[in-house]
């Protein structure tokens, strides 16, 4: 095995670790808001990874140029579309939930 | 090494789907389906590699906006009633 | 000036995904619809100042990009051990913090750069103030020194 496919197996392997961990905190947090954490962030990085590891083994130069053009576009539109919801959600007067004492700090904390 | 990550991927995928469906809000179910349309790309290109056919890329690209523009548009629907 | 630059780019973009020049009327066609993007895109009123920034703007961005990149990686860690610990150690918060932040171009940086920080999300922006949602005290009590804001000021550059 060549050694550009042992460091694209390797990156593939981490950014699908990632890609799960997303996914599994999407699944796990308890309220919209640290969702947000889970789904936001790790997809930036796990999509990078992914990509960049394919960059090892594309066979010309028009591929690999494909590949920068997704992951440059992914790296642009997840955040915003991220923004998006957070502010639509936002707009709807959707409160966070939180674990300390409930009642008081989210009537604190959730003031526009 | 393809086949192995496209099916970590859809099983990822398979967790958003739970939380899409379960979501209280339609805010979660939006950001379900955003996380999906990343993995959706993923999926694609690598699908394209494992089949020695990278011109799969070009139909990554056209997802990746595709994706965005949905999901933006949803929003703008959601939050106004209309979409002109 | 800036339309000639927009002009070069797409027409980069589109030789670069086609990947041929010597189909006459697939260039014809890529010249049109380049035309039709720059006509629609000008009629949006796209093609300003915020689009296509000084020199000096990307430069600095160069210098801000592996700081980021680091952020990125160091909150993803973050993520990673609070979703598979079984405990789920979280206990969210909004928090407000001032930003002084001059440009709207700084002031967009700085709250997509809070996102990527561990554990804080930009929720939503005022005149003044940005509400933060934290994941814990510590990462919320972490923003407020101040290191990040600095970065951003320094890619604003001085006037």
């Amino acid at each position: 095995m060549p050694w550009t496919e042992i460091v694209t197996a390797v990156l593939l392997a981490i950014g699908v670790l990632f890609s799960l961990t997303g996914s599994l905190g999407l699944l796990r947090f308890p309220d919209f808001y640290s969702r947000l954490h889970a789904a936001g962030k790790t997809d930036s990085l796990a999509q990078a990874l992914i990509l960049g590891g394919l960059l090892f083994v594309s066979p010309d130069w028009g591929v690999s140029v494909r590949l920068v053009i997704i992951a440059v576009l992914l790296l642009f539109t997840a955040p915003t579309a991220t923004h998006a919801i957070t502010k639509a959600a936002r707009l709807d007067g959707l409160a966070p939930w939180t674990r300390l004492n409930p009642r008081e700090e989210s009537k604190e904390d959730a003031k526009p | 090494m393809y086949i192995a990550t496209i099916f970590a991927l859809l099983v990822g995928a398979f967790l958003i789907l739970i939380r899409a469906l379960k979501g209280p809000t339609a805010y979660d179910r939006i950001l379900a389906m955003n996380a999906m349309g990343t993995k959706t790309v993923l999926l694609v290109a690598l699908l394209g590699f494992a089949s020695g056919r990278p011109d799969f890329l070009d139909l990554a690209i056209v997802y990746t906006l595709v994706s965005f523009i949905t999901t933006i548009a949803i929003l703008k629907f959601i939050e106004k009633g209309r979409l002109d | 000036m800036r339309y000639v630059t927009f002009v070069l780019v797409l027409c980069g973009f589109y030789a670069v995904l086609s990947g041929q020049f010597h189909n006459t009327l697939l260039m014809g066609v890529g010249a049109g619809c380049i035309a039709l993007i720059v006509y629609l895109s000008a009629r949006m009123g796209l093609v300003d100042e915020e689009s296509y920034p000084g020199i000096g703007v990307w430069v600095r961005a160069l210098l801000y990009f592996p700081y980021l990149v680091w952020q990125v990686v160091v909150s993803n860690l973050d993520v990673l051990k609070r979703v598979w610990s079984p405990s789920l150690k979280i206990a969210p918060r909004m928090v407000k913090v001032p930003y002084g932040t001059r440009t709207a171009f700084g002031t967009v940086t700085y709250a997509n750069s809070i996102t990527l920080t561990p554990g804080t999300v930009t929720v939503d922006i005022d005149d003044d103030s940005m509400l933060i949602h934290a994941l814990t005290a510590g990462a919320a009590e972490g923003l407020k020194d101040g290191s990040m804001e600095a970065q951003v000021k320094r890619l604003e550059g001085k006037r």
